[in-house]
């Protein structure tokens, strides 16, 4: 891995007035290689943090001891329009997540959480809010790795093959949920925008093509796997 | 606590009694409804009349002992006058002592001879009297029994049989009715009453045929003031009943759980608002126990998280001997489970007391499903379980309104059922597709038609044909499994009665199939498909 991954240097700003919470984050964030993290219990500190710390990404609990998360979102936004926002909740309740979506959340994962569930979701959140600072400018693949800013492949046998605007779409959609399912609804979504029905087809074109691109051998993946009716999973190479 | 095999819940058959009735009532019609309250008429007006005969025949006999008024009567004081009066040389004297009693009542009298002139006056009578003087003035005083506007009668001791009777006999008393017959019998004796002491009648006629037909036109008036009032009283009656329906199926509301509005007006109108502040205040316990439960699974979140994600963290750990590392993960794999308890009560509670409202959309159950089968396979052992998802093409677009998220957890809840029940791996088969959708038995009724459905089957442990009943006649709501007390959520488990709840909350409903232990299980979630949803 050449690129320097300045993901995780990024500032992170944690909002929740339960101190555990705060200090089961912080365990978890500093596990995952962050390494810029500051840590508020209610809106006053919030804002006071967000003075000293300008946070380029804010996890903000819903419920905080002096209003809510919404309003917090609010200011936030208002001092720094472009600021990804997560949300963590202790309600499942419809209209909190509602609310917290219309709001412009980048996302919400709801009490109690796996560490990689908010790990992955922060990840993602982050690479898509700084793409030029992903470290996965550079994705490395089982036979081969894929220069995403330039859209190149480079093959273990040294060939290369350029990537079409459609084929790093959809090589980006799955390399941001890596080892994750990627749903057709989900991949057709990306490629095609909502409401598109029936490029199933179209699709399959693209994930065939793509494959012969990045697979030593295109009948028998090692990548870019089929979960059988359900969609596609990108397998990346482990970060050393 | 094993329930007979084929258990009629009491509150269950309270409802069919209660519809049973209802039915009863609405059956029998317009005949029943009248022939009952016709009788119920007749025995009150039965009782009218024997109340009425008993009252008029004492305010008879007390009117005819004289009432409660000072004056003797007419004829009874017109008895004694003549018994009274005596002729002397110089015409006729009353007895002093019975002037006395004329003055002290306030009467006074004349005597009128056979050729019509006056031979007699009372000491009381006034002086600007215009005694009668021709047989016309007499004839009107007793035609009207009225003189100079003061009640006046017209007595002739011939008409007594009493006087006659008692000819030769001395007055006993001065009460005695009996008297001397000193006074002629072609003689009129009138009496003059204070102005308004007594009512007079005076005489009216009929002629002789319409006479003769009065009793039968006494009849037939009535008939028809007896059928006006039956009329009258069918319709006081029929408001009445009219009125109680909408309460009674308000109270069947409220006894279903159900929240009652009733509109009643007039005197029922107190008991209209009644059941609704009753209503009222069930929905606040309803909404009361809903937020008490949403308040406990928020307060549980915070310290779960504590437990899910250290237990993750030293499972995750390669630093920590192998044996606390895979005690960790059961606290992990149980802390999850927890999680999802707590949603599904919450969950459940909320969509029980219809406190969320759901939130319906246009959606494509083959995308749910494959969003929601995804995300499951993410979270389980592939090395135990696999899971496979087939669309049937015609099933693919479907179109259904639902609440995304509810679906969604009622499927996950399924395949979350699959691996609980087989803790050492199967394979799971999801399938989508379309069929009859008149072989179902919805909620709502059978529906014609195609119902879209989505099935979870896996090759898994099974269940045996009684469990399998018990299963499909599960409680699909918290206050289901409370009725049935114990065994309810116990032995059915919460995330099976949501999917009941939820799949009964879109038309839909669940249906289950084994073929016994050993040979896997499977369950449907079948809904009717919207008139639109096919495009």
């Amino acid at each position: 891995m050449g690129a320097i991954d300045r993901i995780h240097t990024k500032r992170l700003l944690v909002v929740d007035d339960a101190p555990e919470i705060r200090a089961l984050v912080r365990a978890v964030l500093e596990d995952e290689g962050y390494t810029n993290l500051a840590f508020a219990a209610d809106h006053a500190e919030a804002l006071a943090e967000f003075q000293r710390f300008a946070p380029e990404f804010a996890l903000l609990d819903v419920m905080l001891p002096d209003g809510d998360g919404f309003s917090l979102a609010r200011q936030l936004r208002a001092m720094d329009p472009r600021l990804p926002v997560m949300f963590l909740t202790a309600k499942d309740r419809p209209e909190d997540r509602l609310s917290g979506l219309t709001l412009g959340a980048d996302d919400y994962l709801v009490k109690p959480f796996l560490p990689q569930e908010l790990t992955l979701r922060i990840g993602a959140i982050l690479r898509r809010c700084y793409p030029q600072d992903a470290a996965n400018a550079e994705l490395a693949l089982a036979a081969c790795t894929v220069d995403m800013d330039n859209a190149e492949v480079h093959r273990a046998d040294g060939t290369t093959a350029q990537l079409t605007a459609k084929e790093l779409s959809l090589l980006e959609a799955l390399a941001r949920n890596a080892g994750r399912i990627v749903t057709i609804d989900a991949l057709c979504e990306e490629l095609w925008g909502p409401a598109c029905f029936g490029y199933e087809n179209s699709l399959m074109t693209h994930v065939r093509r793509l494959r012969e691109k990045i697979e030593a051998d295109p009948s028998r993946p090692e990548s870019l796997v089929t979960a059988k009716g359900l969609g596609y999973r990108l397998n990346v190479r482990k970060r050393a | 606590m094993k329930r007979p095999s084929n258990p009629v819940h009491p509150a269950q058959a309270r409802t069919q009694e209660r519809a049973r009735r209802r039915e009863r009532r609405r059956s029998g019609g317009i005949t029943v409804f009248v022939g009952k309250y016709f009788l119920l008429f007749c025995a009150l007006l039965f009782a009218i009349v024997v109340v009425d005969f008993v009252l008029y025949v004492a305010i008879a006999v007390y009117g005819m002992q004289g009432g409660a008024d000072e004056t003797t009567g007419p004829t009874q004081l017109s008895t004694r006058v003549c018994a009274s009066l005596e002729q002397e040389e110089d015409g006729w004297r009353l007895a002093p002592e019975m002037e006395e009693r004329l003055d002290a009542e306030g009467v006074w009298g004349f005597l009128m001879a056979a050729n019509g002139s006056v031979v007699w006056t009372s000491k009381g009578a006034p002086d600007n009297a215009v005694l009668p003087a021709t047989a016309q003035d007499i004839a009107l005083v007793a035609h009207y029994g009225a003189f100079d506007g003061h009640p006046a009668f017209v007595y002739t001791p011939a008409d007594n049989p009493i006087v006659d009777a008692s000819d030769a006999e001395t007055p006993q008393s001065d009460d005695s009715v009996a008297g001397e017959a000193s006074v002629g019998a072609d003689t009129l004796l009138v009496l003059v009453y204070p102005k308004n002491s007594r009512v007079v009648f005076p005489t009216t006629s009929f002629s002789g045929s319409s006479f003769a037909s009065l009793g039968a036109g006494a009849a037939v008036i009535l008939f028809v003031d007896l059928a006006f009032l039956f009329v009258a009283y069918v319709i006081s009656r029929r408001s009445v009943v009219k009125g109680i329906e909408p309460i009674s199926e308000g109270i069947g509301k409220l006894a279903k759980g159900e929240p009652a509005s009733v509109e009643a007006h007039g005197e029922l109108a107190d008991i209209a608002s009644d059941v609704n502040a009753a209503s009222d205040v069930i929905r606040a316990k309803d909404s009361a126990r809903a937020n008490w439960i949403s308040g406990v699974s928020h307060d549980v979140r915070t310290p779960l998280s504590m437990v899910m994600g250290y237990a993750d963290r030293i499972a995750d750990d390669k630093t920590v001997p192998e044996r606390a590392r895979t005690e960790a993960s059961i606290i992990r794999a149980q802390s999850m489970k927890m999680r999802d308890l707590v949603e599904d009560l919450n969950l459940a509670s909320h969509l029980e007391y219809d406190l969320q409202p759901m939130r319906p959309e246009e959606l494509s159950p083959a995308a749910l499903a494959r969003t929601t089968v995804a995300e499951f396979v993410d979270s389980v052992d592939p090395a135990l379980y696999e899971l496979s998802l087939d669309v049937d093409p015609r099933a693919a677009d479907v179109r259904f309104r639902a609440d995304r998220r509810l679906l969604g957890r009622a499927l996950r809840n399924l395949l979350q059922n699959a691996v609980t029940h087989n803790p050492d791996g199967c394979r799971i088969d999801v399938s989508l597709g379309i069929g009859d959708a008149s072989a179902v038995a919805f909620p709502g009724g059978v529906r014609p038609g195609t119902a879209w459905y989505v099935r979870v089957a896996d090759n898994g442990a099974g269940v045996d044909a009684a469990a399998l009943v018990d299963l499909q006649n599960g409680p699909a709501s918290l206050g289901d499994a409370a009725q049935r007390r114990g065994d309810g959520i116990a032995a059915h488990g919460l995330g099976l009665l949501l999917v009941r709840g939820i799949a009964r909350a879109h038309g839909g409903t669940v249906l289950f199939a084994s073929e016994g232990p050993g040979t896997g299980f499977a369950a449907t979630l079948v809904f009717p498909e919207d008139e639109c949803s096919q495009n």
